[in-house]
């Protein structure tokens, strides 16, 4: 267990070395089952085998960071979220002349493209503008192209439905027969960028950050650095929305609940 | 003798003594009282007698006397009644004194004074009997005869009398004398009397007046500041005072007692104040600590000194391990070394023994070898030293060990037994605290390691899903080839007949192959043959009109012809892009690198365009700079048509300023990052610049595409197809180079192309780059092209191009429930383009009565408002039916109505549009739900 742990250490730090993408202060267990993985369908007989392989062989250190990042998104994921987004928090922020929103950890973008919707029917479309960040290139250029996989528009469709959707979900897009393309008025207004939420520090001051099961894979110091990051990017009364299965670890309360529930929260004192 | 007594005798004697003096007093008075009747009564009377008796006789005498002078006027009836009257008085007076005389002398005198009247009375007889005769000689001498009688009975009479008055005179002196003496027997009473009743009250008040002194000094002497001794009093007397002497003295005693209770009452009061101050401001701190080091750490640094303790520890018990251990979590003055135990057993030592027995443990006899403490001097034993258990409910959770230098007081040991008592309470509620919080935490963790594990398993299984289709075409492929073996292992000449016939499938799928791309050679020359001929005769004649040779024709319809022509024209640019374009994206255009000379191709630019700014009123530059070399290799048609198509591009959009071309050689910046740009360092870099209307940053990237405009409008304004950039584009990449657009809305674009001077024409480098990718030629761009020209295909409703669209509607089955018959006609028409079977009911009751009747249906689209059955209703019995109650319906809902799209989906609709419908957005939401 103590030379798998060892053996976990070396190959983060050869990533890290590597990539400049830091999986140190990731959650062990997520990280493990990651590797894991990586090691039974390559038929590796060690850890250290598939850090040798990730120095060494060419386009593997690629394949790995992918393993890492797990990507997995829904439109209007939740919907009990987006309804609450909806009814809680755009009043909020129909005052605003421009409406900054960060989804940090926005995997294929497709919460990022619920926000454009939602922000749209709100009447706020014009007003808002959506910065989808991931620290993985390659789904970013996934989420750029606004393309979504046909079979998951059903899917979709409900979800749209039950986050209280005001019009049919199909005017925001056209099909071929392969996938649905979200209508371009709506990737418009969003800023599909690079970002490292372990390295990299605050870009621009938001009114509202999405932040959702991005978290859950770090380990509390990380989570905590990450919160101060969030604090120190938000406006003030910014709002930041987490995971269901998320908690909001601040040790100097800065936040206040909107809906416990949902986990969407209010920032009340600055950074 | 009581004081009662005394005062009853006081008084009692001062009473007899009045008593006695009254009763001499009477007794005096009635002495006098006698004495004064005597004098009154007896010789008064006598006197008084004596008198009466002289009186009557002179008063005879006299009539006897008047009598002898005057005899004839004397009447002697008259005068013997008279003296006869006067006999009688003088009679009766002296009987009287007779029995009243009791002296022997007084008696005598009285005789002869009878004696003697008693010869006076005889001659009054005579004399009276006399007189009748009137004899005055008679008379005369009778009455001298008496004469000497009558003289010696005055005598006698008035001896008498003298002596009546004499004893008379004695009585007063005597009375005068009772009297005196009575007085002075008085005041001698009276002084008496006085004397003895001021000695009885003298003696009343001083035996009782001391006795009250000596309790008031008593009293006064009382220091009520101090009780606690009382003076006592001294009085032996048996009277009442001294049972106030004795009764104040027991009320001394029980002063005295009560004040020693007191003293230890009001001891016991502030020892437990102390007790209780002392106790809840440690009891306070229970609640502040949120863990358990923390409270016993101030716990014990608070409770030490209270306690007077010099040494403190605290152990609390530890249930994790197998047998409960008590762990030292805080001490209070604990040395540099290690003081105290760091743990402990139940039963173990002292300590131990507290935990088992339950019970506080002193030890004040410490052994010498014991733990010693250390102070800044050096190191000094405790005298005591205190073990209490803590405890909760029956059991032991912490042990507190104190030692002292002194005694512990009972004061302290009270306090320790005091605080201990809620102590086990805290420690129980924190840990049970610290407990919930580390439940939480973990709780928490463990929440988000599961959402993460959900996600993890969710992309594992979207892997899983991707690996399973690669494997499946993988074990297709290994069991195709497994069956080719077995059956060339089986028979040799079948497999040469295989082989064959594999060889004959390969040249009929060359055939087909070489086939359809000759068809699809021919569909191009078709419609470029069957296009273009028709066209050219349009062209031809509208510009044959347009002359008008004959004059024929009025000025409108010369115009007419105009735009005849001028549309026929732009119709044939179209084709002509759309053939160049198609060419370009299926590989077959021919590129043929040759020598270009620069400077013709500037002059032909200038030639071409000067003509159309003139037109349009706009300056045109063409300039060329020095560097640019005069031969230049590369495909000369093709570099043309891109500069056309800008420059065209550029006129197009330009109203006023100017459109300027420059020719120069490319800097390394131009063509870094290009896949030839390592190849060659000669580029050549076109400028086309304008002062039109721009293009908006967001659409730059859109205008290559083919078929785009900025927007709609401009295409409805400036007129195009939209092509000429899309191809300008692709023939760039073909050149090896790039077309790029920068520009500002309403300032103006300038579009740049650069292109690598090629002498051997294009080279061999390795696939796999993006400028490549997209140029290779294989089957699958072919098929995008044709895709990517579906909206284009739907509007010129060609046949052919429907064969590629819709892979996902073909042949798939649809009700359309409307009771419009425009809608179904329209709908009907365009989902059977679609290559659609389309089923149309009017109402509800059509519509359920159709889904039960047939097999297959893949998906219905329900018109809300309609007659009989309405879409609610027909929806909500359709999930209720059999069969497809599990097909995907689509309900056509009015915009205007609110509240719609809610019982739509109440009532069982998969997904809502609103009507007006828009094919596209009604194909892709079928699409969707067909997938």
């Amino acid at each position: 267990m103590k030379k798998e742990e060892l053996e976990i250490d070396l190959l983060l730090k050869a990533i890290y070395g590597l990539s400049g993408y830091d999986f140190r202060q990731y959650m062990r267990s997520s990280i493990a089952r990651r590797i894991q993985n990586r090691i039974s369908r390559d038929r590796l007989p060690s850890i250290t085998s598939l850090t040798e392989k990730v120095i060494h062989e060419e386009g593997y250190l690629q394949k790995v960071l992918s393993d890492f990042s797990i990507n997995v998104t829904e439109m209007f994921r939740d919907p009990s979220f987006f309804k609450a987004f909806r009814n809680e928090v755009v009043p909020m922020l129909r005052e605003l002349p421009e409406i900054r929103i960060w989804h940090a950890g926005c995997s294929t973008g497709e919460e990022a493209y619920s926000m454009s919707i939602l922000m749209e029917e709100e009447g706020l479309g014009e007003r808002t503008k959506i910065y989808a960040t991931d620290i993985n290139e390659k789904v970013l250029k996934k989420a750029e192209s606004g393309m979504i996989p046909l079979q998951k528009m059903q899917l979709y469709t409900k979800n749209y439905i039950m986050a209280g959707g005001k019009k049919s979900f199909s005017e925001y897009y056209t099909t071929d027969c392969e996938a649905a393309y979200l209508k371009s008025s709506l990737l418009n207004r969003m800023v599909f960028a690079q970002h490292n939420l372990v390295t990299d520090g605050s870009f621009n001051e938001f009114h509202v950050i999405i932040c959702r099961n991005v978290m859950i894979y770090f380990n509390t110091d990380l989570q905590s650095h990450v919160f101060n990051l969030f604090n120190e990017s938000l406006s003030m009364g910014g709002v930041l929305g987490l995971g269901s299965k998320e908690a909001l670890r601040m040790e100097v309360p800065v936040f206040e609940e909107i809906n416990l529930q949902e986990k969407i929260f209010r920032k009340t004192a600055p950074a | 003798m009581s004081f009662k007594r005394k005062q009853i005798m006081g008084l009692g004697l001062t009473v007899f003594f009045m008593f006695i003096l009254m009763f001499v007093i009477l007794s005096m008075v009635n002495g006098m009282k006698a004495n004064m009747l005597e004098i009154v009564e007896d010789r008064y009377y006598k006197v008084n007698q004596a008198t009466e008796i002289r009186q009557l006789f002179y008063q005879t005498d006299q009539q006897l006397l008047s009598v002898l002078t005057d005899i004839e006027s004397a009447d002697p009836a008259m005068t013997a009644e008279l003296i006869e009257a006067n006999h009688e008085g003088i009679k009766t007076r002296i009987f009287k004194l007779e029995n009243e005389l009791n002296r022997q002398k007084s008696s005598l005198l009285l005789k002869e004074v009878e004696q003697a009247y008693e010869s006076y009375a005889q001659m009054q007889n005579s004399f009276i009997g006399l007189m009748g005769s009137g004899d005055l000689d008679s008379l005369e001498d009778l009455y001298r005869d008496e004469r000497e009688n009558r003289n010696s009975l005055l005598v006698k009479l008035a001896e008498f009398k003298e002596y009546q008055e004499s004893i008379m005179a004695d009585s007063l002196e005597s009375a005068n004398e009772t009297y005196s003496q009575l007085l002075s027997t008085l005041v001698a009473a009276v002084a008496i009397a006085i004397i003895l009743i001021i000695g009885v009250t003298v003696w009343v008040i001083r035996s009782t007046g001391r006795s009250i002194s000596l309790i008031i000094k008593g009293i006064k002497d009382i220091d009520y500041q101090d009780l606690s001794s009382i003076s006592r009093l001294n009085i032996e007397t048996k009277d009442e005072i001294g049972e106030i002497a004795i009764a104040f003295n027991s009320m001394a005693d029980s002063l005295e007692n009560y004040y020693v209770k007191e003293q230890r009452y009001s001891a016991e009061i502030s020892e437990q104040n102390w007790i209780q101050s002392q106790s809840a401001a440690l009891v306070s701190i229970y609640s502040q600590h949120v863990t358990i080091a923390n409270l016993a750490d101030d716990f014990i640094s608070r409770l030490a000194p209270a306690a007077g303790a010099n040494l403190g520890v605290f152990y609390v018990k530890d249930d994790s391990g197998s047998k409960p251990v008590f762990k030292k979590q805080a001490a209070y003055a604990d040395g540099a070394e290690d003081a105290g135990r760091d743990f402990f057993f139940a039963g173990e030592g002292m300590a131990g023994q507290t935990v088992r027995d339950k019970k506080t443990i002193f030890l004040h006899d410490v052994p010498e070898d014991y733990k010693v403490l250390s102070t800044g001097l050096g190191d000094v034993r405790p005298k005591s030293i205190m073990m209490a258990p803590v405890m909760l409910k029956d059991e032991v959770v912490a042990v507190v060990e104190l030692a002292s230098l002194r005694q512990f007081t009972d004061v302290q040991i009270k306090l320790l037994e005091k605080v201990i008592e809620t102590l086990g309470i805290a420690i129980t509620n924190i840990s049970g605290r610290m407990e919930i919080e580390r439940l939480l935490a973990e709780s928490q963790a463990q929440t988000e390691e599961l959402q993460a594990q959900a996600e993890e398993l969710q992309s594992q299984s979207e892997e899983l899903q991707a690996q399973s289709e690669e494997m499946q075409s993988q074990s297709e492929e290994l069991r195709m080839i497994n069956e080719q073996l077995e059956e060339r292992s089986r028979d040799a000449e079948m497999k040469s007949e295989e082989l064959q016939a594999a060889k004959e499938e390969l040249e009929e799928k060359a055939k087909q192959l070489s086939l359809s791309s000759k068809y699809k050679s021919e569909f191009l020359a078709n419609m470029s043959h069957e296009l273009r001929t028709p066209l050219n005769s349009i062209l031809l004649l509208s510009e044959m009109l347009t002359e008008d040779p004959d004059q024929m024709l009025t000025e409108e319809q010369r115009e007419f012809s105009k735009v005849i022509h001028t549309s026929g024209q732009d119709l044939l640019t179209l084709i002509n892009d759309i053939l160049d374009l198609s060419k370009v994206e299926v590989g077959k255009l021919e590129i043929s690198f040759e020598e270009v000379n620069m400077g013709e191709m500037s002059q032909r630019m200038k030639q071409h365009f000067t003509q159309v700014a003139k037109h349009k009123n706009l300056e045109f530059t063409v300039s060329s700079s020095e560097e640019v070399p005069p031969v230049f290799n590369t495909d000369e048609q093709r570099l043309q048509q891109i500069v056309k198509n800008l420059l065209s591009n550029a006129f197009k959009f330009t109203e006023e300023g100017s459109v300027a071309v420059t020719f120069e050689k490319a800097a390394q910046s131009d063509f870094f990052g290009l896949p030839l740009s390592t190849y060659t360092d000669d580029w050549l870099k076109i400028t086309v610049l304008d002062t039109g209307i721009g293009i908006p940053a967001e659409k730059q990237q859109l205008i290559f595409e083919a078929f785009q405009q900025a927007d709609g409008a401009t295409m409805r304004k400036y007129g195009g197809t939209g092509l000429g950039l899309s191809i300008s584009k692709e023939f760039a990449q073909l050149l090896g180079g790039i077309c790029k657009v920068e520009s500002e809305e309403g300032k103006g674009s300038r579009f740049t192309l650069v292109i690598p001077n090629l002498p051997n024409g294009m080279p061999e480098i390795e696939a796999g780059t993006l400028a490549f990718e997209e140029a290779a030629v294989t089957a699958e761009p072919l098929e995008e092209v044709y895709e990517a020209a579906e909206p284009l295909a739907a509007e010129g409703n060609s046949e052919a191009e429907h064969q590629h669209t819709g892979t996902e509607l073909k042949d798939k089955t649809v009700i359309v429930v409307d009771d419009d018959h425009r809608n179904i006609y329209a709908l009907k028409n365009a989902l059977n383009k679609e290559g659609m079977n389309v089923l149309t009911a009017e109402n509800g009751m059509q519509c359920l009565d159709l889904l039960m009747g047939t097999e297959k249906i893949d998906i219905v689209l329900m018109d809300i408002m309609m007659p009989v059955m309405d879409g609610y209703e027909t929806m909500k019995r359709l999930r209720g039916l059999d069969r497809h109650q599990d097909v995907p319906i689509i309900a056509l809902t009015a915009k205007a109505m609110k509240g719609d799209r809610e019982k739509c989906m109440e009532a069982g609709a998969t997904d809502y549009i609103s009507k007006p419908l828009k094919l596209d957005q009604l194909l892709s939401v079928m699409r969707v739900w067909l997938s």
